[in-house]
């Protein structure tokens, strides 16, 4: 199981090369969580364009965090314009997610940022499930939880 | 009759296609699209010139499609960037990271392709990371092709190894994506509905033209 979940996450990417595994990333991470999107906001700095988005965290599958966590990814929709970054979802409240959430002063990977779908972890990167399916139990499971 | 049949066509390909917070396919209606190469920050073991050239010979594999109405102009004042960043905010296994900007319609306004300048390891052939194997895909969200998760020979597939250079060369998935978007008229006709002209958003172009000449005096200053 584990071989599989590592070409997934070798999947997940921009033109990646060598990538982590999806547990050598969460050893990197504060924290691992499942939740909600339930407030977006979005800024222009320059030309670019950032949105913060703050889950409501409802499972916390590596670590401890708080009921909230906020991350803020590039890109975003303001005043009648799109700046897409791909490989970087655009979500919307209501949304079911998991984030890697990064340690205080660290970036965020872009690779540990997914949708999920009736407990199938979607990969914003693909557009689409991971070649092997991933499910959320999968994620737990490899996280040792 | 024809359209059905190109529209059925096309479906039976994997190609996907970036989309705006609307819903809409991002797509250019003006060519051909404008662009500049900045190389502020290249290591001076690197080959400007040849790098140059890897990266206009990674657009040209998109003006070569067939039936595909695409084509790339450069200019030295574009509001359209390949830089190399020599201060890398993500992942240091991305390897490169492209923008697109478009209103709510889809038109496509603006782009900028983020070259990673701190992993090291750019070649301009199979002995390391391959600059035109890379900057190929790239060109492809530029179009607004998203990542092709289906296809492992696609240019569009998500990721690359070390040495590989065959997504210099367009897999007819990535052909049929860029057809899609870019239908080529026949008879002054287009055939699909995605090249119809859209008016743009004054605000969003205001916008865009200021930050992108505050973006252009930042990086010269």
């Amino acid at each position: 199981m584990i071989g599989l979940l590592l070409w997934s996450a070798l999947a997940s990417a921009t033109t990646f090369q060598g990538s982590a595994s999806l547990s050598e990333l969460a050893q990197r991470s504060q924290a691992v969580v499942r939740g909600v999107v339930v407030e977006t906001s979005t800024q222009q700095r320059g030309r670019n364009l950032e949105t913060r988005y703050t889950i409501a965290v409802e499972d916390a599958l590596a670590g401890d965090v708080a009921e909230e966590v906020s991350v803020t990814l590039p890109g975003g929709h303001l005043n009648g314009l799109t700046q897409r970054v791909n490989g970087v979802p655009l979500w919307t409240p209501g949304d079911d997610v998991i984030v890697f959430v990064p340690r205080p002063g660290e970036p965020i990977s872009l690779r540990g940022i997914f949708s999920v779908q009736a407990e199938q972890i979607i990969d914003p990167l693909v557009h689409r499930a991971a070649y092997v399916p991933l499910t959320v139990p999968d994620l737990g499971a490899l996280l040792d939880r | 009759m024809t359209a059905l049949f190109l529209l059925l066509f096309e479906m039976a390909f994997a190609f996907e296609t970036t989309q705006t917070a609307t819903g809409a396919d991002m797509v250019w209606t003006l060519v051909p699209i404008d662009y500049t190469v900045n190389l502020q920050g290249l290591p001076p073991e690197l080959d400007r010139k040849g790098i140059s050239t890897a990266i206009d010979r990674s657009f040209l594999a998109w003006e070569r499609v067939e039936g595909a109405d695409v084509a790339f102009v450069w200019s030295g004042d574009s509001a359209n960037e390949v830089h190399w960043d020599s201060a890398w905010p993500y992942d240091p296994d991305v390897m490169a990271l492209t923008s697109t900007w478009a209103t709510d319609s889809g038109v496509l306004l603006a782009f900028d392709v983020a070259i990673n300048g701190q992993g090291g390891g750019w070649t301009l052939d199979a002995s390391g990371r391959d600059l035109q194997n890379a900057m190929t895909h790239e060109v492809g969200h530029v179009l607004g092709l998203a990542h092709n998760g289906a296809e492992p020979e696609a240019t569009m597939f998500p990721t690359t190894v070390i040495g590989e250079t065959s997504k210099r060369d367009l897999h007819e998935d990535d052909e049929a994506g860029v057809r899609y978007l870019y239908p080529q008229a026949v008879d002054g006709v287009f055939l699909d509905a995605s090249c119809s002209s859209t008016a743009v958003s004054p605000s969003a172009l205001v916008m865009l033209l200021v930050a992108g000449l505050a973006s252009r005096r930042r990086r010269s200053a």
